[in-house]
């Protein structure tokens, strides 16, 4: 079955998000920053601009897909350099600096590094952009990723002298901010802020529940022009009408209406198939609404009671003793001898129970604090006996009794002693 | 060559030093009284100075303070011409004054003045400065120099056309700041002035000597004659000759060489037991040098070729004691010093002696000697002190000469690397030829062609011609010597090479790898600049495009509107500053937006202009942005290269600074520094604002400081109280434009330009002038506003104008807040979340819930509204989410369910926003 192994590979490089979706709305803003950008590269015109939306929205692709789209036109590409710039990678301004000298190829690179001071180099690239000038140089545009993280760079120098330039005849330039940070503005200082043109897209995720079901059913549906590795195209076609029947399937529809509701994000319903993707076989060549379902529950998973189904059953009773604490005393923190006081009261009580000792139960109380279930609330500098250290359980009620129910060969006692109200 | 120039202006530098303390001034002749009303105010025609006399008339140099290069005085000092000597009469320390004449070096003009000389060497008589400045302490003074003074075309023509001339200045033209002009009217006495061709026939008459040469001369006489002269006082005497450089002072040597080896002659012992008791040189030999080194092998031959030559003669003997010594490791600066002087008059002896050539045969080796002596590693000095010894011997005893000679020619035969001969070889039967090598080790060439004589058969005997009637059996002894060192040549040359090559190599490739330093570590050699486009950059068309240009902030109007007072007060400000030669701080303060710099920088133009029409005098304008600047600190090394273009760490460039700005120098340009945003400049001793605001009070600094920030009250506030004092109370404010002024700046940009609805301008700046008053932002409202046009209509060009509606939205994209539009386009869980924080908030009456708290509220909404519950883990990505694009505010991720949740939008905006969208979904 090599045409369902080829199939499979071009979900699955679909699903990695390496190859661009189709971006549905935002035709303004993409004439708008496509504008902007040609102007820059055809009339030498500085520009600064924004791009915000909250994250998954598609900044970077539409950005990338302007640019693909200008790099057809052979009177831009060479009239324009690209400087990229990621405030997760670029964390200071030494750094940053470092980086646009490398990609703008000034004489100071040798080899592809840099060398001198960061004066010297802050110098050298500022003397170099005052060098062009608006008619004769060729235009940069700068693309700056995560820009509010730029903006919490010392005296914010990178972006005082961006703006700046763009704000002066020097060398052009049309600096693009992606930010997911609606307040980016207030971010800037105020002599950085009255550098900026103040021109700002704002990317929302519109989409209705109809477009992202149809978001969902292109991704999956094959192309029959354009995929060139699936030459079956009876395959293709039985593909893609079951891939149509799927999408109509109400158990399907939950499901995409539930993750919608949560999050409408393309990344995540990407994620979301990548299981059934994976699952698809010889023996299971189509994609089944069951398959999501599963898939779901997986993504949806509450990750703590997760971790508590492979507690020991004297763990599980310290966590229970725990929240009683936390009932009792309303949140306060509680210590380990307070928490072994309960469990021992406990285990007295119900006599047909393992009685540990202290020692052992200890140990259990650590093991919570490594699996991150409690946390020290004081600082760990503060060298208090570890028995009387105050530690917060992160674990609601909700949680614990979720897991009791699903807890394997778990004592009548102790889901009697969890339901139970504690101040009888 | 430029190694040896730096360690000469080492030397020169200590002198300076010691001298400042020596020196004094000796009048010279009877004071006249030229002004009745100041009696005391004496003025001469000569004076004694130190170790020179200075002559009305006399070219000098004069010490350039603000020269970053201390190392070589002489390459940035001033070039003057005395014009009046005096005495004021008053008991300071100043008293002796000079009044100059300046001349303009090559590196004190204009990039395009430059262009126009027709030598390095060429200086410009400075016809811009008025006498005041002229009038000089005469302790500025550093030295004589020798210009030569060309008065007409053919004589400059033949001054060009000579190759052979020196390296001395020559002045023909004169600079008033805009043209050149000859110096046709330009008369001087012809005592001083001497065209190299007079010169050079003037040989032997002492009477036509030029005045600086006679009076070295004397000193040379003194030195050698007076031995028990102080040994500061010689030491000095030859380095002032080393400084020289030019050929006149060369030439002179030439000239003084009769009486040198007179003097030479007359006391050759005692010299020679002060340079070496012989019994201390033996020990050093045998106590320092392995019995193969080189000064062991010489003792050998020379005993050796003693025997052959059976002369043996106590004089001899000691010469070569000496010799050893000399070459021996420990040399003192004194005796460096002395053997320089007498290598220099052995030097000068050998030139005198070649002057059987013609007459351009002399000066090339004069020329090429000129500089080099200067050139004094140890290695040479030995060899030096060997030719020294040589010329010695000449006089007395013809056999050691040879010996001696023949030594000299092995050891340099070994120093020098072979190609090096060859070329020597080559090139000295045509000395017209400069070559390169030649330069660079002149003094080599003696020994080098004695060697090279000896290895090849044929026997060039014309640079052994002596003028002495000694010569020719000088040339015979040395074929006789030939056989027996060639074969020590060759031993020499397998045994003792590394040591002394190696020293020559050192000599000789720092200066190659110098030249070619590698790319990556010079920074200063990287010219700063940018890749040109490919395409002609498309001019905008249609009269919104022209329009958008115009109102681009770069795009910089002819003139400032709407700043005319705070442009005249700055303007009135640094000018009579500049005026007056004072200095003075002014603080400029505003927010942003406001014109500041701009007008500072409009200011400046004006100020420029104003230079050129020779209305005031010239300055250097120098810009600090504290934004642009790593650290305080650079603030330094910024100013301190733009001064000197010398780069320096902080510490050094703060020092050196305030060493420029503490003395009172000789033609310092005044300086206008422009401090923008200061307020980065703080740091916690202050100390940059310190020496930035009190530089300018000195009184000879002439530093006047313009600095810029956006608070009116930053010195009281940040400032301590010693730098707001210095900075003291010339401020000026800078009020944010008024709706007026902002319709004004609009308009002046677009004038003519039929593209805007006025209305719609009047809108933009009235809005602007509500907000910031910025007037950036009201030009780039404008520059929106053309393309909101642009985008509506759709390619309908005809007639477009801005309107209203256009200005409306563009203010709307960029002042409305997203923050309603975002929380409409959340999910429908986030939505909750949003409403569980709210009704959270409301139950406790708190602003801020823990995350726990709200989960439950949002699992409670969701029921009470028919939703499946998410889980926990869900929940906590909802908020993260939310706080990524900073709807909620919420702490530190490791406090998981107890981390604190806020919101960073107002309720009334939430409920507003949700209300709407259930609405919305409603429907």
């Amino acid at each position: 079955m090599e045409t369902l192994d080829a199939v499979q590979a071009v979900l699955r490089e679909r699903m990695s998000g390496l190859i661009c979706p189709e971006l549905l709305g935002f035709e303004n803003e993409t004439k708008t920053l496509h504008d902007v950008i040609e102007r820059t590269a055809a009339f030498g015109e500085s520009n600064s601009i924004l791009l915000i939306g909250p994250r998954g929205t598609g900044k970077s692709t539409l950005l990338k897909k302007i640019l693909d789209d200008l790099n057809k036109d052979k009177r831009i590409t060479r009239n324009l350099q690209t400087v990229y710039l990621n405030g997760l990678l670029q964390t200071d301004d030494k750094i940053a600096l470092k980086e646009i000298t490398q990609q703008l190829e000034l004489e100071n690179t040798v080899d592809g590094r840099v060398f001198g001071s960061f004066a010297e180099n802050l110098r050298f690239l500022l003397d170099s952009l005052k060098s062009g000038d608006q008619l004769s140089s060729k235009p940069v545009l700068f693309v700056l990723e995560e820009f509010d993280l730029f903006a919490h760079h010392k005296n914010q120098t990178l972006l005082y002298n961006l703006f700046d330039i763009a704000q002066s005849a020097q060398t052009p330039l049309c600096v693009v901010g992606l930010t997911c940070r609606l307040d980016v503005i207030e971010l800037l200082e105020k002599r950085v802020k009255s550098r900026f043109s103040h021109r700002q897209i704002y990317l929302f995720n519109k989409q209705s529940f109809k477009e992202f079901v149809y978001v969902f059913q292109t991704y999956l549906q094959l192309n029959q022009d354009k995929t060139i590795e699936v030459k079956d195209s009876k395959f293709v076609k039985k593909w893609n009408t079951e891939v149509e029947k799927l999408a109509k399937e109400s158990a399907m529809l939950d499901i995409l209406r539930r993750q919608f509701n949560t999050n409408k994000d393309i990344r995540a319903l990407l994620n979301l198939m990548v299981i059934p993707v994976g699952r698809l076989s010889h023996t299971h060549q189509y994609l089944l609404s069951s398959d999501f379902i599963d898939s779901f529950r997986h993504h949806s998973i509450d990750s703590k009671a997760a971790i508590l189904h492979g507690i020991s059953v004297l763990e599980l009773c310290l966590v229970i003793a725990m929240s009683h604490l936390n009932e009792i005393y309303d949140g306060e923190p509680f210590n380990f001898e307070m928490v072994y006081n309960e469990y021992r009261k406990f285990s007295e009580r119900r006599s047909s129970m393992q009685k540990f000792d202290r020692a052992v139960v200890m140990k259990a109380f650590e093991h919570l604090q490594q699996l991150e279930l409690i946390m020290p609330l004081d600082n760990s500098s503060v060298r208090i006996q570890k028995e009387y250290r105050l530690m917060a359980l992160l674990l609601d009620k909700s949680q614990i009794l979720e897991t009791l129910q699903k807890y394997p060969n778990c004592p009548t006692e102790i889901k009697q002693w969890a339901q139970s109200a504690v101040l009888t | 060559m430029r190694s040896s120039k730096s360690k000469m202006g080492r030397k020169d530098v200590k002198f300076i030093n010691k001298k400042r303390i020596k020196r004094t001034v000796n009048w010279l002749g009877t004071g006249i009284v030229k002004d009745r009303r100041l009696p005391n105010q004496f003025y001469y025609t000569k004076c004694d100075f130190g170790t020179f006399d200075l002559t009305v008339d006399d070219f000098v140099y004069v010490e350039n303070k603000d020269s970053a290069n201390e190392k070589d005085t002489l390459s940035e000092a001033f070039v003057a011409q005395l014009t009046y000597l005096y005495d004021t009469g008053y008991n300071s320390e100043d008293c002796n004054r000079a009044v100059v004449k300046w001349y303009y070096r090559k590196h004190e003009l204009n990039k395009h003045i430059q262009k126009e000389l027709l030598d390095p060497n060429e200086l410009l008589l400075n016809r811009e400065d008025d006498t005041s400045s002229g009038d000089i302490d005469i302790e500025l003074i550093l030295n004589k120099c020798w210009v030569e003074k060309i008065e007409s075309d053919e004589e400059l023509n033949s001054f060009l056309g000579d190759d052979l001339r020196s390296s001395g200045f020559f002045v023909y033209r004169s600079y008033d700041g805009h043209h050149l002009n000859n110096l046709e009217y330009y008369r001087t006495s012809k005592q001083h002035v001497k065209t190299p061709r007079s010169c050079r026939t003037s040989v032997c008459t002492p009477q036509s000597r030029s005045r600086p040469s006679r009076q070295l001369r004397g000193k040379s006489l003194s030195v050698l004659e007076d031995l028990t002269i102080e040994d500061d006082i010689i030491t000095n005497d030859v380095i002032v000759r080393d400084i020289i450089t030019n050929d006149v002072i060369t030439r002179d040597f030439k000239y003084s060489v009769k009486p040198l080896g007179m003097t030479s002659k007359c006391e050759p012992l005692p010299k020679n037991l002060r340079v070496s008791p012989i019994k201390t040189a033996k020990k050093k030999i045998d106590l320092k040098s392995p019995p193969k080194s080189s000064a062991g092998y010489k003792r050998d031959e020379v005993a050796e070729l003693l025997g052959d030559d059976e002369i043996s003669s106590d004089t001899a003997s000691s010469h070569t004691e000496s010799i050893l010594n000399v070459s021996g490791p420990v040399q003192s600066s004194r005796r460096l010093s002395r053997k320089s002087v007498a290598n220099k008059s052995v030097t000068k002896n050998r030139v005198a002696s070649k002057k059987t050539d013609t007459d351009s045969d002399i000066s090339t080796p004069n020329s090429r000697q000129s500089s080099p002596p200067r050139n004094l590693t140890r290695s040479e000095i030995k060899r030096r002190a060997v030719s020294e010894s040589v010329t010695e011997g000449i006089k007395r005893s013809k056999t050691v000469v040879i010996e001696v000679q023949d030594l000299t020619s092995r050891k340099s035969s070994r120093k020098s690397l072979p190609f090096e001969d060859k070329k020597a070889k080559k090139t000295k039967p045509k000395p017209k030829t400069p070559s390169k090598s030649k330069k660079r080790l002149p003094h080599r060439d003696l020994s080098m062609t004695s060697s090279d004589e000896q290895s090849d058969s044929d026997f060039d005997n014309d640079s052994f011609e002596f003028d002495s009637d000694d010569s020719d059996f000088v040339v015979k002894s040395v074929s006789k010597v030939k056989g027996s060192a060639k074969k020590n040549n060759t031993k020499h040359k397998a045994t003792t090479r590394k040591g002394t090559r190696s020293k020559s190599h050192a000599e000789a490739t720092p200066k190659q790898t110098k030249a070619t330093v590698t790319p990556s570590r010079r920074h200063a050699s990287f010219t700063p600049s940018m890749p040109k486009r490919k395409e002609v950059c498309s001019t905008p068309g249609g009269a919104l495009e022209q329009a958008r240009a115009k109102l681009h902030v770069s795009a910089v109007p002819e003139s400032l509107p709407c700043r005319d007072n705070e442009f005249s007060d700055i303007y009135s400000f640094v000018e009579s500053k500049l005026l007056d030669g004072t200095g003075g701080c002014m603080y400029i303060s505003g927010v942003p937006g406001t014109g500041k710099t701009a007008t500072v920088h409009e200011v400046v133009k004006c100020l420029e202009e104003a230079v050129q029409l020779g209305d005031l005098p010239d300055f250097k304008f120098i810009e600090i942005n504290g934004m642009r600047l790593t650290e305080p600190h650079q603030a330094f090394v910024q100013l301190h290269q733009e001064l000197t273009g010398q780069k320096v760490t902080s510490d050094h460039a703060s020092s050196l600074l305030d060493k420029r700005f503490s003395k009172p120098a000789a033609r310092r340009q005044p300086t206008l520094l422009l401090v923008d945003e200061l307020d980065l400049l703080w740091t916690r001793k202050q100390n940059v604002m310190y020496n930035l605001f009190d530089w300018p009070s000195r009184p000879q600094a002439r530093l006047i400081v313009l600095a810029v920030a956006n608070t009116m009250d930053l010195p009281e506030r940040i400032m301590i109280n010693r730098v707001s004092s210095r900075l003291g109370l010339t401020r000026m404010t800078f009020q944010p434009y008024t709706f007026k002024q902002l319709q004004e700046i609009v308009l002046s940009r677009i004038h003519g330009i039929q593209a805007f609805d006025e209305d719609a301008v009047q809108l933009a700046s009235r809005k602007v002038a509500a907000v910031s008053g910025d007037a950036r932002r009201a030009l780039d409202i404008c520059r929106r506003s053309t393309e909101i046009v642009e985008e509506q209509s759709k390619g309908n060009k005809s007639k477009l104008l801005v309107g209203m509606v256009h200005v409306d939205k563009a203010l709307q994209e960029m002042f409305s807040s997203p923050k309603i539009v975002a929380m409409r386009n959340t999910t429908l869980q986030e939505q909750l979340f949003l409403k569980a924080v709210l009704a959270e908030f409301h139950r406790s009456g708190l602003e801020e819930a823990p995350f726990s708290r709200i989960f439950h509220q949002h699992i409670a909404l969701c029921r009470f509204e028919g939703y499946i519950a998410p889980s926990m883990s869900e929940v906590s990505a909802i908020c993260c989410r939310l706080s990524s694009s900073r709807l909620l505010l919420i702490e530190n991720g490791r406090h998981d369910l107890h981390r604190r949740v806020r919101l960073n939008v107002s309720q009334d905006d939430v409920n507003y926003a949700l209300k709407q969208w259930k609405n919305d979904t409603t429907d």
